[in-house]
Parts: structure tokens; C-alpha cells; sequence
């Protein structure tokens, strides 16, 4: 009986030393603990939100440079593409220059040699009638004995002389 | 590993004084064999003075004030060497039956022989083991918080990485999901201090020449003491409204007879009755069990010394099994009695949650 019938002395001393104990370890134990783990687990958990955090920045950013770079790529393979083309027109317009060039000088040396021609040609004519006087000259100068000797000296004589 | 062998070690050595003692004491009395009942009894209750053991003649005791108020002659205050000495012993009119219906506490006797119960308010082994497990405490979380405070920010060292575990266990597993998160740190002081006091007084119970502080019933109803009271100043309107017009039942177990109210506010007092019993229980049939398996030693031993002897390995290996199956026992009722006293505050700060009746 002895075992469950509660003592007014131990209830007492209980009681004090359990209020005395819990205010001075609310005071000086809980609160410091539980604010010091508290501000742990705040802290952790910002810590944590800011990894996240700048794991998706740099996702993002990784992902923004690729794009970048594929820009860059397509932008290089235009400026080569766009500078084979300009090469090539640049060639293909010398080459459509020069022909043309060469074109036009080789009309003007035809022109030329046709001028120089034409100017030989009316040279040579009149260099051809000044001999057909010499030579007229020069039968005449023979003694036209013979009518006929003479025209066939004549005749000879032009057809050695033609040119044309 | 090696700590573990030498504190069983311990252990098993403590509970072998135990009976020794016991042996002596009963071959003085001469009576017809060993009262083990008294000397479990003995071991488990409160006394006027600490006992630790005893070997032949030697009795190695620690003496206590004891602190009495007497009507007649008021306050007195002495050592108890003087009332127990040897048995039945008085000093200033007041002493302590050895049997009787005073067995084991103080009475005056007045000149005329009539004899009356003073109030004790001595400082007996159980108060004493309350105050040293107190200032253990105190100790112990005031270290760890100056720590705490020192260096905020770092990994917990020492004594503060034990003391984080059981601390963040009880906000985390027992505050948190019975109080809420908001609430939790409001009531968390006071169920970090039962939770403490009961797990170190546990520990201590179970040294041997510790004293049955929670296997008492004052301290386990004192405990309960406080979670009523708490619960009874944080109750809202709706725990009490819950309580005398209990929702979802029908009507006619409310109306002509208060039946359900009636027994949802017994109820009120049952929940730290319960509480009172259930660690005060768990402690002492515990105490009860290794005591009686080191009794079988001293019940054979009678008979025969060989009996005694060959027995002795079998008490030892059980009372290893039992004190280890206590220091999770130890454990096991600090968390229930927290637990539930966190349960019970929850209910009655609970904002209502109930579905309309239909």
C-alpha cells in the first residue's frame, strides 16, 4: 500500500525543484539550444534554396551559352558562305572584264589592220598606177614596131603586174 | 565496446551487493527465512536514509536531514542517523516504526502516548536523487548551451552532439507532429524538462544504490500534476465544448442523461491518472524483476550454499538481460510520457477540425 500512496514531503520538494529547475533551464538552456538549432535550420535551409537556386542559374545560363554559340555558329557559316559568294562574283567579274577587254582590243586591232589594209591597198594602187604609167612610159619609150609585139608585151606585162 | 562490458560489469556486481545486504539484515532478525518481499520492498521505496550496501557489520549509509513539522512543537530539523541508528530509536519524541501501520515514517510521540503523524518534509533519498538529477541537468544543458551560444554557426561537439539528438528528437518527433509547428516551441521547454528528468532518473534507477525516483509514485503523479494543469490552462473553447457537447454522437446519449459528456470529462482526469501508473508501473516491475532474479540467489542459497551458488549464473544473465531490457524501458516511458503529454495539450489546443454532424 505503501507503493501507491503518494508522500506529501517528496510531492513538495517535486514540485519545487522541478519548477526551480525548469525556469532556470528555460532560461539558460532551451531557449539559447532551441534558437541556436532553429537559426542551424533556417540557415541550412537557405543554404540549400540558394544551391537550387543557383544550379537552375546556371542551367539557364549553360543552356543560353549553347544557343549563343549555335548563333554564332549559323552567323560564321553565313559570313564564310556570303564571302565564297563575293570571291566568286569577284573572279567571275574580272574574268567577264578581262574577256571583254580583250574583246574590245582585238576590234580595235582589226580596225586598225583594216585601216592599215585599206591604207596599203590605195597605196599600192597607186603605187600599181603610177607603174602602169611607167611601164606605159616605158613601151611607149620602145619602139612600137610591131602592133601586135606590143599588144602582147602589153598584156604580158599588165598580168605581171596585177595584184588582185 | 570495452565501456558497455565494464558498465554491465558494473551492473552485475551492483545487484549481487544487493543480497548480500539483505542476507544480513534478515540473520539478525532471526525470523523464518529471508522477507524477500521486504527487501524488494526495501529497495524500491523511499527512505529516510541512502543505503548504498552492506558487508557483515559495515553498513555503508548516507545519512539525511530530516525535516518534520509538528503541531505541537513546530519545526525540527535533524540528521536521520538518529531515528535509524538501530531499530525504533527516538530522538526529540519523534521515531520510526519498523511495522506497523507508520512502517517507515516519522511519529511523534507526546508525553501522554498519543501518538500523531508530523508533517515530513524530510530531504529523503528520493528528494536527494531529484536534486542531484537536477543539477545534472542544469549542468549538462547549461554546458551545451553556452556552447550553443559560443559558436552558433559550427558542427556540435561533445556532450553537445548527445544532447542535440534527444533535443531535436523531442521537437522533431514528439513536439512538431502533436503541437503543431507554431505551437510547438511554446510547450517545447516544459517537455524537454519532463522528457530529461525522466530519461536521467531513469538511468540513474537503474544503477545500482540508485534511488526509484521514477518508479515513484509522488514524482510519476507529480509529473502528471503539471501535464493536467498545462493542458487545463491551454484547453480552447472548442476542447472544452468537445468535452460537454461531444460532436458526432446522437443526441440521446447527451440529453436526459449526460452519459458521453460524462464520461468524456472523467476522461479529463483519467488521462493524467493514467500517466501517474503507466511510468510508476514500467519503473518499479522492472526494479521488482531484477531484484527478484537476484533474490532467487539468496532463496536457494538458504537451503543449500551450493543451491545458491549454482544458481548464481542464471540470476546473473537474467538481470544483465533485464537491465539492458530496462534501458530501453528507460528510454521507451521518457518518450511515452512526453509524447502523451504532448498528445494531450494538442487536443486541447487543437482548433476544430470536425465535420458538421449529419
Amino acid at each position: 500500500m505503501e507503493l501507491i500512496t503518494p508522500e506529501f514531503g517528496l510531492l513538495f520538494w517535486m514540485f519545487l525543484a522541478f519548477f526551480l529547475v525548469f525556469f532556470i533551464l528555460k532560461r539558460y538552456a532551451w531557449k539559447p539550444i532551441l534558437n541556436a538549432l532553429k537559426d542551424r535550420e533556417d540557415s541550412i535551409r537557405e543554404s540549400l534554396r540558394l544551391a537550387d537556386k543557383t544550379k537552375t542559374d546556371m542551367e539557364l545560363l549553360q543552356s543560353e551559352n549553347e544557343k549563343k554559340i549555335v548563333q554564332m555558329q549559323k552567323e560564321k557559316e553565313g559570313i564564310l558562305q556570303e564571302a565564297r559568294s563575293i570571291r566568286e562574283k569577284i573572279i567571275e567579274e574580272s574574268r567577264m572584264k578581262a574577256v571583254k577587254e580583250r574583246n574590245e582590243m582585238m576590234l580595235a586591232t582589226r580596225n586598225e589592220i583594216q585601216v592599215e589594209k585599206d591604207k596599203a591597198l590605195k597605196e599600192l594602187k597607186d603605187s600599181a598606177a603610177d607603174l602602169a604609167l611607167l611601164i606605159a612610159e616605158k613601151i611607149l619609150k620602145q619602139k612600137l614596131s610591131e602592133e601586135d609585139a606590143r599588144k602582147a608585151l602589153l598584156n604580158k606585162e599588165l598580168n605581171d603586174l596585177s595584184l588582185k | 565496446m570495452q565501456r558497455i562490458v565494464f558498465f554491465i560489469l558494473l551492473l552485475t556486481i551492483g545487484t549481487s551487493a544487493i543480497p548480500g545486504k539483505a542476507f544480513a539484515n534478515t540473520q539478525q532478525d532471526e525470523n523464518s527465512g529471508i522477507q524477500v518481499g521486504d527487501i524488494i520492498m526495501e529497495h524500491i521505496l523511499d527512505n529516510h536514509q541512502w543505503h548504498f550496501l552492506s558487508y557483515g557489520n559495515i553498513h555503508l549509509t548516507l545519512a539525511l536531514p530530516v525535516i518534520v513539522y509538528s503541531e505541537q512543537t513546530g519545526w525540527h530539523c535533524f540528521l536521520s542517523s538518529r531515528l535509524l541508528k538501530e531499530a525504533n530509536t527516538s530522538y526529540q519524541g519523534f521515531s520510526i516504526p519498523t511495522e506497523g501501520t507508520y512502517k517507515g515514517k516519522i511519529i511523534e510521540t507526546a508525553s501522554d502516548g498519543t501518538i500523531s503523524q508530523p508533517i515530513d518534509l524530510s530531504i529523503t533519498k528520493n528528494v536527494l536523487a531529484i536534486f542531484v538529477s537536477m543539477l545534472l541537468m542544469i549542468a549538462l544543458f547549461v554546458s551545451a548551451a553556452r556552447k550553443y551560444v559560443k559558436n552558433p554557426k559550427g558542427a556540435p561537439t561533445g556532450a553537445q552532439n548527445f544532447v542535440e539528438i534527444f533535443i531535436l528528437f523531442v521537437q522533431d518527433n514528439i513536439a512538431r507532429p502533436s503541437l503543431g509547428e507554431e505551437k510547438a516551441p511554446k510547450y517545447l521547454p516544459w517537455l524537454l524538462t519532463i522528457f530529461f528528468f525522466i530519461l536521467i532518473n531513469n538511468f540513474l534507477g537503474i544503477i545500482p544504490g540508485g534511488a526509484n525516483v521514477t518508479g515513484n509514485i509522488t514524482v510519476t503523479l507529480c509529473l502528471a500534476i503539471i501535464t493536467f494543469f498545462v493542458t487545463l490552462f491551454s484547453g480552447n473553447k472548442h476542447y472544452w465544448l468537445d468535452i460537454f457537447n461531444t460532436p458526432g454522437v446522437p443526441w440521446y446519449l447527451k440529453i436526459p442523461v449526460p452519459l458521453l459528456p460524462f464520461v468524456e470529462f472523467l476522461g479529463v482526469f483519467i488521462k493524467p491518472f493514467v500517466l501517474t501508473l503507466r511510468l510508476f508501473a514500467n519503473m518499479t516491475a522492472g526494479h521488482v524483476i531484477v531484484l527478484g532474479f537476484m533474490m532467487m540467489i539468496c532463496i536457494f542459497g538458504e537451503n543449500n550454499p551450493w543451491a545458491g551458488i549454482g544458481v548464481s549464473p542464471l540470476s546473473v544473465i537474467f538481470s544483465i538481460f533485464m537491465n539492458v531490457l530496462e534501458l530501453l524501458v528507460s528510454f521507451i516511458q521518457a518518450y511515452v510520457f512526453t509524447l502523451l503529454s504532448a498528445l494531450y495539450v494538442g487536443f486541447a489546443i487543437a482548433e476544430p477540425k470536425h465535420e458538421k454532424t449529419v
